[in-house]
């Protein structure tokens, strides 16, 4: 099998927020770490699925590949150059190659702006001079995202959500990206409009041959876009694997718990959640140990052991693709039966 | 929320609309309002400029604080000088110094508060410092102090009263950068690879826009009185030369028995002033596409 191109590659990137902050002395905190030690890798084509919840470092990732915030160590490459290392044109253009796509639609396009404004900005970057050669960019690009020429005069106020995501891509493919790195591109569009949101990305990977990297909290959405999933959890990578092994053999107990906090849609469905317990952030600052275990379900089954508490279990490899950071990763699948019992659902 | 129907509409009907909005955009009643009363001050100076019913300073013992009349429309003051004539030739005086300070005051603001408001840093730090420092003391005395370094004259006043303004206008500009630069369409506008001047003029300097116009038409207000103030210490343009704050100032002592005297100067002010704020006012919201839809259903934020 030939290996498939890569085209990042994350090497232990962490990064801390605050902290260094102290010119006049007044913020000595020792600063939160949104990713730790995170490695990863974006290959040619494919759909990345990058899942968690809120404050888990998903955003935080996606800021660091679109080159808007620096890691504090480790490093990023890009087709084989240190992204960060980049300067002056070398970095526009890099900016330009990977392309972002915003959560909220209201707030990522500039209200004084018309359509055409924007879009002949992108083009401006790109190095299209203004005439004939915008005008034929521009009618190849408005079909590509469903836009017609009679909007372009308009504002953004005059839109509804769905139209503005896609105005949003199109921006993002006027200098023509070879990544895409999409930040709840559907949250806050309503559930019908997601879906034709959701159609348009996969029909511009495949006519474009883009990368994306899908930051979602919804599984659906990285269940319908992705080929793989990486599962973030306070800024460390849990688990990461092709989308069945992720949605249907996942090796984590924190992914078994996200994959069973996810509505059905049928309220007469089963829905067993004995894993739902204790919040997203850390009472205290963490003490070492796996960075789950504090919420971990699986840990009693297995009768907590010290391990859990003192060693943060490696990513480590279980099957091809297939990769989790758990002590007893090889024991979730079956203990995550024996939990479902109905009789323990309601304790 | 927008129906996706509204939106869909026929190019011909939507650039109809669009025009129409537009129009009624530039032509709102309080630009057209408030640029007459300005066209009616600037014109009554540039007349005065070649013409004016009497000499501005020529004295007339006879009509000593003669009341408003055929001959002197607003009447004379204690040197039986025509007031009317006097204000004429004083506008040029007040409306060019105090343009031109607030339009150097603008320039140099602007600059320092983008400079400090977008590249932030060692630059903000240390220029915001400065001007927080010359914001400590009340503009009138830093301009006074500038006069009199730089000796009394028409430029030097204008030269001080843009210091004295310019620590105002960047302090206001970096505020509104800093707000803009955190929006999601910066951040986009930088990831698509523009130039930071580009990014500038495209979606940093439009939400100032509106600020300077709201700015500048506050500061001709009172560059009209400072300069009148500076007059007053006898740092300004020196009697027996009008302007409309000197007339003003004078006029003030003999408010209770010849009230023609400062109502008559200060009209002019109060028309100027007037006509510069309801124009800027309009002119505010011609700048806002947002306005020019009336009442239009504008959602900050998505459905989350």
């Amino acid at each position: 099998m030939t290996k498939p191109e890569v085209v990042f590659r994350l090497e232990s990137v962490t990064k801390e927020f605050g902290g260094f902050r102290g010119l006049l002395g007044l913020n000595r905190s020792a600063g939160v770490r949104a990713l730790d030690d995170v490695n990863l890798e974006l290959r040619r084509g494919e759909v990345l699925g990058l899942v968690g919840e809120s404050g888990s470092g998903k955003t935080t990732l996606g800021r660091i590949l679109v080159g808007s915030e620096r890691a504090t160590s480790g490093q990023v490459w890009f087709e084989g150059t240190h992204a960060e290392a980049l300067r002056g044109r070398a970095l526009r253009n890099f900016r330009k190659s990977v392309q972002m796509v915003f959560q909220n639609p209201f707030t990522s396009l500039n209200p004084r702006r018309t359509v055409r404004d924007v879009l002949h900005s992108g083009f401006a970057a790109r190095g299209l001079p203004p005439g004939a050669a915008r005008a034929a960019a521009m009618a190849e690009l408005l079909p590509k995202v469903g836009l017609s020429e009679a909007m372009l005069d308009r504002y953004p106020h005059e839109f509804s959500g769905g139209q503005r995501q896609r105005i949003v891509l199109a921006r993002a493919l006027t200098v023509e990206p070879s990544v895409l790195v999409a930040d709840e591109p559907v949250s806050a569009l309503d559930v019908s409009i997601q879906a034709q949101i959701l159609n348009l990305f996969l029909s511009l990977r495949r006519d474009l041959k883009l990368s994306i990297v899908m930051i979602t909290h919804d599984l659906r959405v990285a269940n319908f876009l992705s080929d793989r999933i990486a599962v973030l959890y306070r800024g460390r990578l849990v688990e990461i694997g092709t989308r069945e092994q992720i949605m249907e053999h996942s090796r984590h107990p924190y992914t078994r718990m996200l994959l069973s906090a996810a509505p059905t849609g049928d309220p007469d469905a089963p829905h067993h959640r004995p894993w739902l317990a204790g919040d997203a952030t850390p009472a205290g600052p963490m003490s070492g140990g796996c960075v789950f275990h504090d919420r971990c379900w699986l840990r009693k089954i297995v009768k907590d052991p010290d391990r859990c508490a003192t060693v943060q279990p490696p990513l480590t490899g279980l099957e091809e693709e297939h990769m989790a950071a758990c002590h007893f990763a090889e024991q979730t699948p079956a203990a995550a039966e024996v939990s479902l019992v109905p009789g323990e659902a309601s304790a | 929320m927008t129906a996706p129907a509204a939106s869909a509409a026929t190019p011909v009907t939507a650039q109809r609309r669009r025009g129409t909005l537009r129009s009624r955009g530039l032509l709102n009643g309080r630009v057209v309002f408030g640029g007459t009363l300005l066209f009616i001050v600037v014109a009554v100076a540039v007349v005065g400029l070649v013409w004016t019913p009497y000499p501005a300073d020529a004295t007339n013992l006879q009509a000593r604080f003669a009341a408003p009349q055929w001959l002197h429309l607003i009447g004379t003051d204690e040197l039986g000088r025509d007031i009317l004539s006097r204000a004429m030739v004083g506008a040029q005086t007040s409306l060019i110094i105090s343009a031109c300070a607030v339009g150097i005051a603008a320039a140099i603001g602007t600059v320092i508060g983008f400079l400090t408001g977008y590249m932030r840093g060692v630059i903000d730090i240390v220029l915001s410092r400065v001007i927080d420092a010359m914001l400590a003391v009340p503009a009138l005395v830093v301009a006074l102090g500038i006069v009199a370094m730089l000796g009394a004259s028409a430029t030097s006043v204008t030269v001080a009263l843009a210091v004295a303004y310019t620590p105002q206008f960047s302090r206001v500009f970096r505020g509104v950068v800093v707000a803009a630069r955190d929006q999601t369409y910066v951040e986009a506008s930088r990831g698509l690879g523009l130039p930071a001047i580009v990014v500038v003029v495209k979606d940093l300097l439009p939400p100032v826009l509106p600020i300077m116009v709201v700015q500048v038409t506050t500061s001709l207000a009172w560059g009209i009185l400072d300069e009148a103030s500076l007059g007053f210490l006898g740092l300004g343009v020196q009697p027996p030369a009008p302007s409309w704050g000197s007339l003003l100032i004078e006029g003030r002592q003999y408010m209770y028995d010849a009230p023609w005297l400062p109502i008559g100067a200060g009209a002019f002010v109060v028309v100027a002033v007037l006509g510069v704020n309801i124009l800027g006012d309009g002119l505010r919201d011609v700048l806002d596409p947002r306005a020019w839809t009336r009442r239009h259903s504008y959602r900050k934020g998505g459905a989350k």
